[in-house]
């Protein structure tokens, strides 16, 4: 009977110790996300501090999941961004959708950057984009400011290039991301 | 030693079902409404998208009209210019001036219409070049009705053999000035 019982405490103690592992919670504290369209006569730089956003890490891996109304991104001229609703089906797709997932990130040694495999959905339509790289500006005990960006294609996303005097805009956007997030554990 | 054996599979399996609930959580707690965006903020409205649809069709053709109306416009200021000097020789011919006056007021109204008459999104404020580009437009918009009304006013004392006075003058002031406002007006918007 002593023998079962030191088996039994010998593979039990650590499954109880593994149904114990941490679980992190992400919170999306605050964002600035800035796009570039670029047109043969005028760049024009486009914002949104509207961004929300969670992420879970468990089993190894992260996911995040940050949303922005599409209507909150500011270029400076309400005109153009009353075009850029249209032009991006914003009345039937009113938010961008970005899911991430990436490698556990390592609170004890913070990284230097992040590789994430994103999915955006925008106008109705996902486009996945691997392997992109986020700096890690800085890194507190509970605290990430993390910047970065990819290129999006507007073909891609099935959005005609809107055109002034007859000459579209480049079909590449860069969108800038600068984000700050909050980390919560709980232990589960 | 059965039991044993059972108790270990359940043991080393607990982590595993934990890791299948962690992933349901994570999964439930990744989605769009945990985020606090308001319904207004998810929900799409095809009513809204079709209204941006017309304003932007609507000001399409306005942008269109606004660049071909800036041909005859230009055009009428140096007719115009040619017609006073001929008028101060002793001409009384201000014909295709007055018709391609008139024409220019025709293709100015119709490029105007569609910007009054597009839909106007809620909380439209002008704002930007945009904003320039409208307050631009409240110099040309009266000085649009009132230089050819001048115009009318010298055709009218040039077929009466009357002196025309100062008022060639001012219609050539009030015709730059809407010509230089209406330019810059069209200009602004590609910057």
């Amino acid at each position: 009977m002593k023998r079962f019982l030191g088996w039994f405490f010998a593979f039990l103690t650590p499954a109880l110790a593994f149904s114990a592992g941490e679980k992190a919670q992400w919170i999306l504290l605050k964002s600035e996300i800035g796009y570039t369209v670029t047109h043969p006569l005028h760049v024009v730089h486009g914002k949104s501090l509207s961004a929300k956003g969670k992420g879970v890490c468990y089993g190894g891996h992260c996911e995040f999941l940050v949303a922005v109304p599409v209507k909150t991104f500011d270029s400076g001229d309400q005109n153009r961004d009353f075009h850029m609703l249209e032009v991006t089906r914003a009345g039937l797709y009113p938010l961008i959708e970005v899911n991430a997932k990436t490698a556990e990130i390592q609170t004890e040694h913070p990284p230097k950057a992040i590789y994430a495999d994103l999915e955006v959905g925008f106008a109705g339509k996902k486009v996945q984009y691997r392997k992109v790289k986020l700096d890690v500006v800085e890194w507190k005990s509970r605290e990430a400011h993390i910047t970065g960006g990819f290129t999006l294609s507007l073909k891609a996303f099935g959005i005609a290039p809107p055109s002034l005097l007859t000459m579209p805009v480049k079909d590449d956007v860069p969108v800038q991301l600068d984000m700050t997030w909050k980390r919560e554990v709980s232990g589960k | 030693m059965v039991l044993t054996l059972a108790f270990c599979v359940t043991a080393f399996g607990a982590p595993k079902a934990n890791e299948k609930n962690n992933q349901t959580d994570a999964q439930s707690g990744l989605s769009l409404g945990d985020l606090g965006f308001s319904q207004q903020d998810i929900q799409g409205d095809p009513r809204f998208q079709k209204d941006l649809e017309t304003r932007s069709d609507m000001l399409r053709i306005h942008q269109t009209l606004g660049v071909i109306t800036a041909i005859p416009m230009t055009t009428e200021f140096i007719l115009g210019l040619t017609t006073a000097g001929n008028v101060s020789n002793g001409s009384q011919d201000t014909t295709l001036h007055t018709t391609l006056g008139l024409t220019t007021v025709a293709l100015y109204g119709t490029t105007a219409l569609f910007e009054i008459l597009a839909p106007k999104p809620k909380g439209l404020k002008p704002s930007g070049n945009t904003g320039v580009h409208e307050s631009l437009s409240w110099i040309h918009l009266p000085l649009m009705v009132v230089v050819p009304l001048v115009g009318d006013m010298i055709n009218d004392r040039i077929a009466n053999h009357q002196p025309i006075g100062n008022l060639g003058i001012v219609h050539g002031a009030m015709a730059t000035t809407l010509l230089a406002s209406y330019l810059t007006s069209l200009t602004v918007m590609t910057f």
